[in-house]
């Protein structure tokens, strides 16, 4: 076990210097001055030449890509051009409202999922199974914007019920929530339906049932626990994608996150923000990747004994 | 474990029934396929609509009419008029023009791009392979539209670049497929053969292995059709995507949202349009993977 820890950790080596790279590289690519990117379109000349100075713009790339190292490890990311606050604390305020978001979306989902999917796979082909089914494909295949949208038509403009967006109370979180979790609860319900009628059919389940135990005993105690293990793949795999997700649900609804900062940010021409917020994305991917494998691993004994690791 | 991943992907070597190829037979299978045909003739529909955008469309989609804006569906307006007085109906058309196009070109460069470094990767091995793999790996944890939006931040929006970004990140998923494929083949007694009577390794790549690679390819170009016009109307919806006047679904929701209460068909319809498309091409999909992979013997 503590090799395939170890193993994994290293593996975000290479991981966080591609990282730093596209982002150090991104910045570069963009056609015209760096440093007047950097700077704003309105920037003074004087400014320009201060950013110039500062991440070392005029000297070879290899030194300039230590510059940007230098000033990462110090958290330094530079100032927002539009607010001139500090990318760092603007990013990380917007990212604590996108995990908050997206935790609660995750869980959610899970327990949609899960639920759905047990009492599926206890009555295959039942109207609950159907129904539970394709409302698990609508989930996968509806555009989130439009599912938030459609959600927002509904709830706010007919009913008067939720808020259409903004952040606050319980009823804001509601809609974005339900809109990000969607997808995860589709998947989830499927694998588990999936996974469960695999193990009902197995053969140790048949003996269960056969030396007498009551069925609910065989679902809930026999089988869920094994059918779990393909479905915590897909809740990790997901927990990933919903960060992503947040992109689009967060401007739906116009919720004060990461991934409308981002859009904003593209949008105003604001690169330091941009390179902040996906360095921040990145770097939480590779870390919610990680505790996903290490999870895995914890309940999947064959992974830590085996020849573990990718 | 993922060399038994690599072989469980690999393509088939041996057939079951002589007389067919591999696509015959994936061809009967998919016709037995009922949803997937379903997909399928909804895909039909929807590349007929693109092709013949101007001659089905009652309406030119740019053209404004202030005097019957936000209609709601009539005999004039089958499908009613939006902000601009734009007729829906002709948006839609068009729009299936701009999802189709740059769903496309968006495969396409993913499926070159991905195919050449699978072929060159998993063929020779070595550094070149190590090197090209790690890339996919470090790429392959990140969402696609995040991707996609970093490349925007870098090259701006606009239609093209839109292809570009979605296009370029399909790469790693092609990739990593054909290579898999690609080294369980190169392992086969007919490429041995192949090799023995002094084929040259680019003759073996082109005739021997790739066409073996095919049948993934095509199941998850499949797949990825569904995923990059989902990913480039999210970009769209989001003022990164297509340039305005340009009938796009997801920029048309975007329109939508401001008058939602008095134009909800204006919300409905592009939405519909978008999810029958997207779920037609994984419908698609999955009946293909059931019908091209040969380990699925369930005749």
């Amino acid at each position: 076990m503590a090799i395939y820890v170890l193993k994994r950790l290293l593996w975000l080596a290479p991981v966080l210097f591609g990282v730093s790279l596209v982002i150090f590289l991104s910045i570069r690519l963009i056609p015209g001055d760096p440093a007047e990117a950097l700077a704003g379109e309105y920037a003074t000349p004087e400014y320009v030449e201060e950013i110039r100075r500062e991440y070392g713009l005029d000297k070879p790339i290899h030194v300039q890509y230590l510059v940007f190292l230098r000033r990462l490890a110090r958290g330094d990311l530079g100032r927002s051009i539009r607010s001139d606050r500090p990318v760092l604390d603007e990013v990380l305020a917007r990212f604590i409202n996108t995990l908050h978001l997206a935790l609660w979306s995750m869980l959610l989902a899970t327990l949609l999922g899960l639920i759905a999917g047990v009492i599926s796979a206890t009555r295959p082909y039942s109207k609950f199974d159907y129904g539970s089914m394709t409302g698990a494909l609508l989930g996968i295949s509806m555009p989130s914007f439009w599912l938030g949208l459609i959600l927002i038509w509904f709830f706010s403009v007919q009913l008067g019920w939720l808020p259409a967006g903004g952040k606050g109370t319980v009823a804001h979180l509601v809609m974005p929530v339900f809109t990000l979790g969607a997808t995860a609860a589709g998947l989830v319900a499927r694998m588990t339906r999936n996974s469960m009628l695999e193990i009902i059919h197995s053969e140790y389940i048949i003996t269960a049932r056969a030396k007498g135990l009551a069925d609910p005993a065989v679902h809930y105690v026999h089988a869920l626990r094994n059918a779990l293990l393909p479905v915590v793949t897909v809740i990790g795999l997901q927990s990933g994608y919903l960060l992503g997700g947040s992109v689009i649900t967060e401007s739906v609804f116009a919720w004060p996150g990461l991934g409308r900062l981002i859009v904003d940010a593209i949008k105003l021409r604001d690169y330091p923000v941009v390179q902040g917020s996906l360095l921040v994305f990145a770097l939480s991917f590779a870390l919610v990747n990680l505790a996903v494998d290490l999870l895995y691993a914890v309940i999947n004994p064959r992974i830590r004994v085996g020849r573990g690791g990718r | 474990m993922s060399r038994a991943l690599e072989a469980a992907a690999a393509p088939p070597q041996e057939e079951a029934e002589p007389s067919l190829g591999l696509w015959a037979v994936g061809w009967n299978r998919l016709c037995r396929h009922r949803v997937a045909l379903a997909g399928g003739v909804c895909i039909l529909i929807f590349i007929l609509a693109a092709l013949l955008a101007p001659l089905l469309s009652p309406y030119d989609p740019l053209e404004t009419n202030l005097h019957a804006t936000l209609k709601k569906p009539s005999l004039a307006h089958w499908l009613g008029t939006d902000h601009f007085g734009r007729d829906v109906l002709s948006r839609i058309i068009f729009g299936a023009r701009t999802s189709l196009v740059i769903g496309v070109v968006a495969v396409l460069i993913g499926a070159v791009g991905g195919i050449l470094l699978g072929l060159v990767g998993g063929y020779f091995g070595g550094t070149l392979d190590n090197a090209i793999m790690r890339v996919v790996d470090v790429a392959l944890t990140f969402p696609r539209i995040l991707l996609a939006i970093l490349l925007i931040a870098i090259v701006g929006s606009g239609t093209q670049n839109i292809m570009l970004a979605v296009g370029l990140f399909s790469v790693p998923t092609f990739a990593r497929l054909v290579r898999s494929s690609v080294l369980a083949l190169k392992e086969t007694e007919f490429v041995e053969a192949a090799r023995a009577i002094g084929n040259g390794h680019r003759r073996i790549l082109l005739h021997h292995i790739f066409p073996g690679t095919l049948g993934p390819i095509v199941v998850q170009s499949t797949f990825l059709m569904a995923t990059s016009i989902r990913v480039a109307s999210g970009l769209s919806f989001l003022g990164i995507g297509v340039t305005p006047p340009t009938p796009e679904w997801g920029a048309m929701l975007a329109d939508a949202r401001s008058y939602m209460a008095l134009a909800p068909h204006l919300l409905t319809i592009p939405g519909s349009a978008l999810m029958m498309v997207v779920l037609s091409f994984n419908l698609l999909g999955d009946g293909l993977r059931d019908a091209l992979d040969p380990r699925l013997k369930r005749i």
